[in-house]
């Protein structure tokens, strides 16, 4: 990785720090700030992005299949980009939508998040079952 | 007509398929982009291995023609003329006068027992089974013996480190490396003293060679066939040649040879 993808990426880092602290700091003090939450889920993308060019730059004769920051990466970058349109238009669907939807939007987001975790397991059993992988 | 409520699922549902869709082609075009990608760099890791064996071949025949040229130069020059001397004397064989013919007979033997030996050392030089067999520190220390019998020559030769095992064409092209540093001593240097030292580290061999010698200008002279013969062979090890001279004080060659990673110790 060159040093201006170095810079980029310790830029991604902090700011991601920073929202993830804010949001901490703010848990329960507020209505929750979909905003930020979608900024957050920007800076998650842009790492998974980095990663997938770095595979790209330094190709090596493994297969991609079978490494764990592969599944991981993925797991991420399905979890943020696809519940970014949710967190996005949050108050379009609460305006637009009927009240059965827009109450129960975020339940389609855990939905994500099962999946993500159904990629990070993945990424496990590529470390502990290389030869099923 | 289909209520909001339904017309909103509908709406949901083909935006969460379309996203699901947009994912999952994004995923396959990358395991799909990288494949390629992958099986470009294994060609081209072919292409350098090919051409790697083609420079080994290349050199091992240059090392084949210039070790024909050696063995021609010394029978001329060495065997050749002692078994003339030899047949001179037996020649010249007096049967008349029994003390002179014991004499001629006897330097006669003498001369025949020396063409011998070389013929023995030359054979021995040449070849390179005892490199295949005992490896290149036994061939140098052989090597060394052949330079210190001469008696021209104080010759140390030192390892250091733990010594590993080497394939058995690298270990040939380095011996003859070295081989061609040690004539060009022998030849041009008008040296006395040789120290040659090999040691072995984590990632590479580093050798050593050095003289007393008259040693040379390194502008002048770096275009000479011996010291391209081991620039060429030390860049087809991946090694790297760094050589030191002063006119009057000697010359150092230093060369690193990058090890195996899966090594194995002697």
């Amino acid at each position: 990785m060159n040093s201006v993808n170095r810079k980029i990426l310790k830029a991604i880092f902090l700011i991601t720090i920073s929202i993830a602290l804010f949001l901490f700091y703010h848990n329960g003090k507020s209505q929750p700030n979909f905003h930020i939450a979608v900024l957050l889920n920007v800076c998650k993308t842009g790492f998974c992005v980095l990663y997938y060019q770095d595979i790209f730059k330094n190709v090596s004769g493994e297969n991609i299949l079978t490494e764990p920051p592969f599944w991981i990466v993925s797991g991420v970058i399905f979890y943020s980009s696809l519940s970014l349109p949710f967190y996005g238009l949050n108050s379009y669907i609460r305006n637009e939508f009927p009240p059965l939807i827009s109450n129960n939007i975020f339940s389609i987001s855990n939905i994500f998040v099962i999946i993500m975790y159904i990629f990070f397991i993945k990424a496990h059993l590529c470390k502990t079952h290389p030869h099923k992988a | 007509m289909q209520n909001p409520s339904t017309q909103g699922i509908t709406f949901l549902i083909i935006g969460i398929c379309l996203l699901l869709l947009i994912f999952i082609s994004f995923i396959v075009t990358i395991v799909y982009k990288y494949r390629q990608k992958q099986n470009a760099y294994f060609k081209d890791i072919e292409k350098l291995k090919i051409s790697h064996e083609n420079a080994l071949l290349q050199s091992q025949l240059e090392i084949q023609e210039q070790t024909f040229q050696n063995i021609s130069r010394e029978i001329h020059d060495n065997i050749g003329q002692k078994l003339t001397l030899a047949k001179l004397h037996l020649n010249m064989f007096n049967f008349e006068n029994l003390d002179l013919a014991k004499v001629q007979l006897n330097d006669s033997a003498t001369i025949i027992g020396e063409a011998i030996n070389d013929l023995s050392d030359l054979s021995r030089s040449m070849s390179s089974e005892i490199i295949l067999n005992n490896g290149i520190i036994k061939a140098l220390e052989y090597e060394e013996n052949q330079l210190q019998k001469s008696g021209l020559f104080e010759i140390d030769f030192s390892v250091s480190g733990e010594p590993v095992y080497l394939e058995s064409n690298t270990e040939l092209v380095l011996f003859r490396i070295i081989q061609e540093v040690l004539n060009n001593i022998v030849k041009h240097a008008s040296a006395s003293v040789i120290k040659i030292h090999m040691h072995y580290n984590d990632e590479y061999l580093s050798i050593e060679a050095k003289d007393n010698g008259k040693g040379f200008q390194l502008t002048q002279n770096t275009k000479g066939t011996g010291l391209q013969n081991i620039k060429k062979r030390t860049d087809l090890l991946k090694g790297k040649l760094k050589i030191q001279s002063i006119p009057c004080q000697g010359t150092e060659i230093t060369l690193k040879i990058p090890l195996p990673k899966n090594k194995a110790n002697v």
